[in-house]
């Protein structure tokens, strides 16, 4: 039903090229999730922790422009029981390698990291 | 209590503001027309029956003045009145609840984690040292000491100390301690009868 109604449509123009902040979002949440210790991401009890990107959704994380200039990034994390201040700096600077690749690190701003949920290794094994 | 008292300030908020569009509406209709048409406000406080109710507050306002019971009865009813009012404030202004702890805040970012969340593990971690029958977690959040502290209590049997217990638990929950930085606090008692067994 889903193709049907994609099919039909017109094709995108050029410039529904992915935004900066759409961009930004997903290579953070790329990044977070291949961080050891990071399970999974939270999109929230209503799913209002979402980017759009374009026609998908990034689940867990939200990337919003800041008063002076570049966006902040928050993450929605499941984690397992690992230490979360050393998990969080690698989550960080793992973000911030990734955004300098990709030609983003200046308008990268602070990356704000919330631990949803805490999973313990048998129930990581269950996922 | 306090989720009550906002419930109810919430809901009397809504009834407020309904209420007060309604009147603004009802002025606005009345005020089309002007001198003693149907659709003017002199119109309106004939639908109304204004001088009535003006007579009948002129008469309860008469008695009030009088010693009687009905002084009595309406100082009461406004020492309730002024309760209520009160308890709605309490309602409207105290603080909601961290939901969040928040571990580190620096120029990098935030990292925080959800209190529930915490006190969850940290009560399948208590739960899961020798002699422990049941666990109870709580997370406060950082106050002015700015140290998020975790309280669990825990249940055991009658043939273990509770000193040892409470090391025991200490030693279950430090993954969970040392990779937050919160301060543990440990009680351990006794179970009570027939409270679960290991």
């Amino acid at each position: 039903m889903l193709a049907r109604t994609r099919a039909s449509q017109p094709p995108r123009p050029a410039s529904a090229a992915p935004s900066e902040r759409a961009q930004l979002a997903r290579l953070a949440l790329d990044a977070a999730l291949g961080v050891a210790g990071v399970v999974s991401s939270h999109a929230g009890p209503q799913g209002t922790w979402v980017t759009a990107d374009r026609e998908e959704r990034l689940p867990g994380v939200l990337a919003t422009a800041l008063a002076g200039g570049g966006y902040g990034v928050e993450l929605h994390l499941v984690t397992e029981v690992v230490p979360l201040l050393p998990l969080a700096d690698r989550v960080r600077s793992r973000v911030e390698r990734a955004a300098a690749s990709a030609g983003l690190a200046d308008v990268l701003g602070p990356v704000d990291i919330t631990i949803e949920d805490v999973v313990t290794p048998n129930e990581v094994s269950k996922r | 209590m306090i989720l009550l008292l906002r419930a109810v300030a919430r809901f009397v908020v809504l009834v407020l503001l309904v209420a007060l569009a309604l009147v603004g509406l009802t002025a606005a209709v009345f005020s089309i027309q002007g001198g003693d048409s149907p659709l003017s406000l002199p119109g309106l406080a004939e639908h109304t029956r204004l001088p009535e109710v003006e007579e009948t507050v002129g008469d309860y306002l008469d008695q009030l003045e009088a010693d009687g019971p009905l002084a009595k009865i309406s100082a009461l009813a406004g020492v309730g009145a002024v309760l209520a009012g009160v308890l709605l404030l309490l309602g409207v202004l105290a603080p909601r609840r961290k939901r969040l702890v928040i571990f580190d805040n620096g120029e990098a970012g935030r990292l925080g984690a959800r209190r529930r969340t915490l006190a969850g593990v940290a009560e399948a971690l208590a739960e899961q040292a020798r002699g422990v029958t049941q666990a109870r977690a709580r997370v406060r959040p950082r106050g002015r000491l700015r140290i998020a502290r975790l309280r669990v209590t825990v249940s055991h049997g009658r043939n273990y100390q509770d000193r040892e217990v409470e090391e025991r638990v200490l030693s279950a929950i430090s993954p969970l301690v040392d990779s937050s930085g919160l301060t543990p606090r440990v009680e351990a008692r006794v179970g009570k009868r027939g409270a679960r067994v290991e």
